[in-house]
């Protein structure tokens, strides 16, 4: 076997097996040897067609609401499209669906999907990001009267600020069934006040779970700031800029409060 | 035949299981004493935190765990991925593995990944482009490491020897250890029509450091390594015949899909034993 030969027969096969335009596809079956058992077409059909259930199986996993609102059959056709367009360049099958929010934007096979995308996305993202020691209510409890302007924050690195509105928000949350478990199919509900949702959405993990809610435009700036870390004080200056100082206050504290419960801030 | 001595380059761990995400928290939980050692899949850890690390590290306080690979390519004309061996060094450092496999076998070409163990054609030619491999990664993680034989549905006509042969040919020349995975060998000897005892047959006892046992399940004519079944009869014969050949080595269940409950794969584990220790009785009588 000449020393090019091997680099070309992995092109080949690779090409009769993924579709991907890196080698000669019709010559991979001249490769492989054919028996009374299988004809080498039938052997290297079972690559070809593992290859299509894994990524379908591997975005599947990762955007299963998305998966839901096209269907299994649509679902795999898009999965396949998008890794003919963006095939995986990652060790990891995990790193797959990076790009697959901004393929189905550009696709424009379902206006709903994008966003319902980049929230699965930020949610499968924030899943194994590092471990930080989050400050706690018992921090705050000892702080002296004046002790918290000076408070440094941070949030956790463990997030992801998305751009989605609350009728993504809503698609999301209907496939969850009044006890909380995951359904096949959308069911109905409240809807979200758009307000609630003017700032996009908020995915962060807490301990082992990962969790997203709304956010209003006003708490999503407040949240930029403490990404690249500030004080109390800072924050509450912020918001006091063209309010009403006490009414700014309060404000702060709630969400201080609200921050510091669900594990969002770091010191 | 001789008694089967132990592995000279890795030691027996006894039983093992591979840790799954489905048994995260039971195995967390309970820290189950009849499972001697865990397997883990080294992807699926090669990140900075979260509950996958958690639960690594809760795990590793209580068990010898073992890094199996499945994108290291080392059969792949592509160069290796540096920064693949970077990560796959740290998480090495941070778990203290008693050892590191990957397969033998490829999965990328043109910088994309098919994120299968595609088969190689078995040639002079690739055994010394593999071997060459082999030793750049020794050198990188500075550890010698296992490779698997991998399950196949196709053979090449540019082959010149047989799968056994270019492996124990390729753990001499390379110092690496072998990773035999008796499922595979059933697997590809029933869809190349090869005799699966002269493959074990032709396997170094010396360079076995591992044994995997799996589930497959089949399409039409063809077996496929699908990991979502029990082992069967024919396969827990073969590692018989393997136990008997290579002796007590570090031996494992692995099944991937439709996972079944903690006890199910305990159950099959106290299968593996209960054949392990009437193979090795019998190579003792034989010997005596």
């Amino acid at each position: 076997m000449p020393p090019d030969a091997l680099a070309r027969l992995q092109s080949d096969l690779f090409a009769a097996i993924t579709g991907l335009p890196v080698g000669d596809a019709a010559r991979a079956v001249d490769h492989v040897v054919g028996d009374a058992r299988a004809s080498a077409e039938r052997r290297l059909q079972v690559y070809a067609t593992m290859y299509r259930l894994r990524v379908i199986e591997a975005l599947e996993s990762q955007f299963p609401r998305v998966a839901r609102v096209l269907g299994p059959e649509a679902f795999g056709a898009a999965a396949v499209a998008f890794v003919a367009e963006v095939p995986s360049r990652h060790p990891s099958l995990r790193e797959l669906g990076r790009g697959f929010a901004a393929w189905l934007a550009r696709d424009g096979r379902d206006p709903r999907l994008p966003a319902l995308a980049r929230l699965e996305w930020a949610r499968a993202d924030v899943f194994d990001l590092a471990d930080q020691p989050v400050l706690v209510v018992e921090t705050l409890r000892v702080l002296p009267p004046d002790g918290c302007a000076e408070l440094p924050l941070r949030l956790i690195d463990a997030h992801r600020f998305v751009d989605a509105d609350a009728a993504t928000l809503d698609l999301w949350r209907r496939f969850k069934d009044a006890a909380g478990d995951e359904t096949s199919e959308p069911t109905a509900g409240p809807t979200l006040d758009p307000i609630e949702v003017s700032g996009g959405a908020l995915v962060w993990r807490q301990d082992v779970f990962v969790h997203h809610r709304g956010l209003s435009a006003l708490e999503r700036g407040a949240l930029e700031t403490l990404a690249a870390g500030t004080t109390f004080g800072a924050v509450c200056e912020r918001l006091a800029a063209g309010r009403d100082d006490e009414a700014a206050a309060t404000q702060a504290f709630t969400w201080l409060s609200s921050w510091v419960l669900d594990g969002l801030l770091t010191a | 035949m001789a008694i089967p001595h132990p592995s000279p380059l890795f030691p027996d761990l006894g039983f093992g299981l591979g840790l799954r995400r489905e048994h995260y928290q039971h195995v967390v939980e309970q820290q189950p004493a009849a499972v001697g050692w865990f397997e883990i899949i080294s992807e699926n850890f090669m990140m900075p935190g979260g509950n996958p690390r958690r639960v690594l590290e809760r795990v590793r306080r209580d068990h010898p765990v073992v890094l199996h690979g499945v994108s290291l390519s080392i059969g792949s004309t592509e160069p290796l991925d540096g920064r693949y061996l970077d990560d796959l060094a740290a998480l090495a450092r941070d778990v203290e593995p008693a050892w590191v496999s990957d397969h033998l076998c490829w999965g990328t070409a043109h910088g994309t990944n098919a994120h299968d163990l595609l088969p190689l054609p078995y040639t002079e030619a690739t055994l010394a482009h593999v071997a060459e491999r082999v030793q750049a990664v020794q050198e990188r993680l500075g550890r010698r490491i296992l490779l698997e034989n991998p399950s196949s549905y196709l053979s090449f006509q540019a082959s010149e020897m047989g799968e056994a042969e270019f492996l124990a040919e390729l753990a001499r020349r390379a110092d690496c250890g072998i990773l035999l995975d008796v499922n595979n060998v059933f697997v590809s000897a029933h869809n190349q029509g090869l005799d699966a005892r002269a493959y074990l047959a032709a396997i170094p006892p010396e360079r076995v450091g591992q044994i995997h046992l799996a589930g497959h399940s089949a399409d039409g004519d063809l077996l496929i390594d699908t990991h979502d079944a029990a082992v069967c009869d024919e396969v827990w014969g073969l590692f018989a015949q393997a136990a008997r050949r290579f002796g007590a080595r570090s031996t494992m269940i692995e099944w991937d899909a439709h996972v079944p409950p903690f006890e199910a794969l305990i159950a099959e584990l106290d299968r593996a034993r209960q054949v392990a220790a009437r193979a090795l009785a019998e190579a003792a009588r034989d010997a005596a």
